[in-house]
């Protein structure tokens, strides 16, 4: 019996032993992960949430408490911020409807197992990978005043002289939404094949026996069986594009006269240290309209959760 | 095994941290303690090829003498004044360097004084006139001094003058001496059937506006907007060179497409042909030498001004010597540091550097003898704008949290038509005086009268 307590006893040492030695290995491997996210994104979240009530340029003597002021400026009289929000909602309105179909019309095509689908997934892939700031200067290019766009639509005869297609709001907003879609659709073509391989054939072929018509397949099989994974593409489309940043500097840098500007891109461009035409751009200013963005998209994504959640659970 | 390879592992984690945190360069004494490399980072890549030849003479010659080494480090890709910043904050930086924010530094401690260098106060007698506060000189103390100069103009080409009639007795071609020459050349010049356009505006580029409407503002009025005889701020110059501008837009003799154009897109196009003006700085002469070589004849002229019996000097920017690291006042040491500061900022290596085509003389009197073979074209324009311009002083302080920058509303209104130039300038210029005042109030330890400077002329 003592015997057999001390063999226990052992065994639990060795076991608890081998569980620690176990749990510091793997604590050991997220180790890096867990340090970047600390000091990548947890630090800079308090550092912003401190700044965010003090006027500060970086400069310690100039650095004062403002309490509200920021936020009450912001609100107040600062509406260059928020017209950068209305740019950013019709660019998502002008840009997310058309994305989305798009990918969802092309994933049923390559769906039916054609023959080159294969190609053409690489094919609508391929521009997701490409950085966004190269996307910007090809579509610079394309809708150059001398460029191909305008060549082509003058030898056509569509228009007698090339388009300023960056002088206008609409026109630059334009090619924005025709830019950004190319650069994304693709992904969205991805998700929406994986979902779509995930539907039973049996359905359909219950449906075929029934006699239902195409689009009532569609819309009573097709979206109801993919409408978890649509609620995803459409919550990450919405992100995404309510983020754009870079994209937009690069291609119109907010012009004409910064009707373009994204939120993100103005704040990177009012307050991004090497962005900003200050050395010393209002950082604490720029931290209070971090925040304000960081809620608004907390509240986009809560709400779209709240409005979408019956899309998770329809079959 | 298990154990070996944890061990391992852990070692691996531990060095990688430790090299990757001490990967920068500091000064370190080599060669048996008698020659202390410093350490130079800066972000002037054209430049590069030149210095390096530069510095080497000197570290074989005068540098071995005086027991220095230069390593001159160009740091390309990520913003140099990101990468200084992140390297003082973790205690990495090099013993000097190009760029940074005066004040943020000086408060932190990161720099050194040249007043602290021994044989400082010789050195600085000639740059008495030439400080800057707040951009030379910090709370008293002189941390740079001014070393080369980058100047401004209006760039043409001769040929489409010449073929439009733009010239003078002798066939030379006359550049524009007012705004409103500059908009009636720009009408003359443009020809859509052969895709001549009078002028090329690159409004995309974010420093369009500040190159084209707020830099001639002080060869016109005397000032940029502060005027410091009287300490008022005072923008009414803008509204004739914005409406020039509007008459240009509203001729259509500008290159279409401005709004989508870029600053290289810009000197791209008036290499090529067929653009008649363009407003420029010195920096482009290697633009249009080597990265966009010129297949045209083309001139170097001042900004126009607004009345041609009232000329003013014109802007232009001093690039300052290096900022010191602090804390190589005991890595390097004082005299070693005064030694370096010299050599950069000495007439001789001020002079090989004109004449290598690199950098303009902050003063044009160190140079004005100096005859160079086959200088790239426009260089010596561009570099004898120095004797007709002068570097703006600092002005006050301002408090426009909230406010739109006057660049975005002349963007957003003017340019687009909505408002008059004088409608958005005079508001502007209310709202910058009452924000200097809204400063000095909250500020009572601030002084705004000492950029007053009442015998502040510029005339020329």
């Amino acid at each position: 019996m003592k015997l057999q307590i001390y063999a226990s006893k052992t065994m639990n040492k060795s076991l608890k032993k081998e569980r620690t030695s176990e749990a510091v290995q793997c604590y050991l491997m997220i180790s890096t992960q867990l340090i970047g996210f600390l000091v990548l994104t947890i630090y800079p979240i308090i550092w912003t949430f401190r700044w965010a009530w003090y006027s500060y340029s970086g400069i310690p003597s100039l650095t004062k408490y403002v309490g509200w002021e920021n936020f009450i400026t912001m609100f107040t009289t600062d509406f260059t911020y928020w017209k950068t929000w209305g740019n950013t909602l019709l660019f998502a309105l002008c840009k997310i409807p058309i994305e989305i179909t798009l990918a969802m019309f092309l994933a049923l095509l390559l769906n039916r197992k054609i023959k080159g689908s294969n190609f053409f997934r690489s094919m609508y892939y391929m521009p997701s990978v490409i950085s966004v700031a190269i996307i910007g200067l090809v579509f610079s290019n394309l809708f150059n005043y001398w460029g191909w766009i305008n060549g082509i639509l003058v030898k056509l005869g569509l228009i007698s002289s090339g388009i300023d297609w960056f002088a206008t709001k609409q026109t630059a907003m334009a090619v924005l939404v025709i830019g950004s879609i190319w650069n994304t659709f693709g992904i969205n073509v991805m998700y929406f094949l994986a979902a779509l391989t995930n539907v039973p054939e049996e359905l359909y072929e219950c449906a075929k026996l029934d006699g239902a018509s195409k689009s009532k397949t569609f819309f009573k099989i097709t979206l109801p069986m993919i409408a978890p994974v649509f609620q995803i593409i459409m919550l990450l489309s919405t992100l995404g594009t309510l983020g754009v940043n870079e994209y937009i500097l690069v291609l119109t840098n907010g012009g004409p006269s910064g009707q373009t500007f994204s939120v993100m891109s103005y704040l990177t461009k009012q307050f991004m240290p090497g962005f900003a035409e200050s050395s010393t751009p209002a950082l604490g200013y720029g931290c209070a309209m971090s925040l304000v963005t960081t809620v608004i998209f907390a509240f986009v994504a809560i709400v779209y959760s709240k409005f979408s959640k019956k899309m998770g659970s329809l079959y | 095994m298990n154990k070996f390879i944890k061990a391992g592992l852990a070692i691996l984690i531990g060095a990688s941290f430790v090299t990757g945190l001490a990967g920068c360069g500091q000064s370190k004494q080599i060669g048996g303690g008698n020659i202390t490399t410093v350490t130079i980072w800066t972000g002037e890549s054209h430049s590069k090829a030149v210095y390096d030849r530069l510095i080497n003479t000197y570290n074989e010659g005068e540098g071995k003498e005086k027991g220095i080494k230069i390593d001159y480090v160009v740091k390309e890709g990520d913003s140099i004044t990101q990468s200084i910043e992140l390297a003082l904050q973790s205690g990495q930086a090099p013993d000097m360097f190009s760029a940074g924010s005066l004040g943020k530094m000086v408060e932190n401690n990161y720099l050194a004084a040249i007043d602290d260098l021994p044989g400082s106060k010789e050195f600085l007698k000639k740059y008495d006139s030439l400080l800057i506060k707040n951009r030379n000189t910090y709370n008293d103390k002189v941390y740079t001094v001014p070393f080369s100069a980058a100047t401004q103009g209006l760039i043409y080409n001769k040929d489409m003058f010449r073929a439009a009639g733009i010239v003078d007795e002798n066939g030379e071609p006359t550049p524009p001496e007012t705004f409103e020459e500059l908009r009636e050349y720009a009408k003359k010049l443009t020809n859509p059937g052969k895709r001549e356009y009078g002028i090329i505006l690159p409004v995309k580029y974010g420093g369009w506006y500040s190159s084209d409407i707020t830099s001639p503002m002080m060869s016109s009025a005397g000032h940029e907007g502060y005027n410091p005889a009287t300490g008022e701020y005072d923008l009414s110059v803008l509204v004739p060179i914005m409406n020039t501008f509007l008459g240009i837009k509203a001729d259509g003799s500008f290159f279409p497409g401005a709004d989508g154009l870029d600053n290289d897109q810009a000197r791209a196009h008036f290499a090529e042909g067929g653009i008649g003006m363009k407003f420029a700085f010195s920096f482009d002469v290697g633009v249009l030498n080597d990265q966009f070589p010129a297949e045209i004849d083309w001139g170097v002229a001042p900004y126009p001004v607004v009345d041609k019996n009232k000329k003013f000097k014109q802007r232009m920017d001093y690039a300052d010597s290096y900022f010191m690291n602090a804390k190589s006042f005991e890595t390097v040491g004082g005299e070693k540091m005064m030694e370096v500061l010299k050599y950069f900022t000495g007439d001789q290596f001020i002079t090989d550097t004109y004449i290598e085509g690199v950098n303009i003389p902050y003063d044009w009197n160190i140079v004005k003898d100096v005859k160079i073979d086959n200088p790239k074209k426009g260089w010596v324009d561009f570099c004898k704008m120095v004797s007709i311009s002068v570097c703006y002083p600092r002005t006050p302080a301002v408090d426009m949290t909230g406010q739109i920058p006057l660049k975005e509303r002349f963007l957003n209104d003017v340019w687009t038509g909505k408002l008059s130039p004088s409608t958005v300038v005079d508001d502007y210029t209310n709202a910058i005086n009452k924000g200097r005042d809204k400063y000095y109030e909250d500020n009572k330890d601030k002084d705004v009268t000492e950029f007053i400077n009442k015998d502040w002329n510029i005339e020329r």
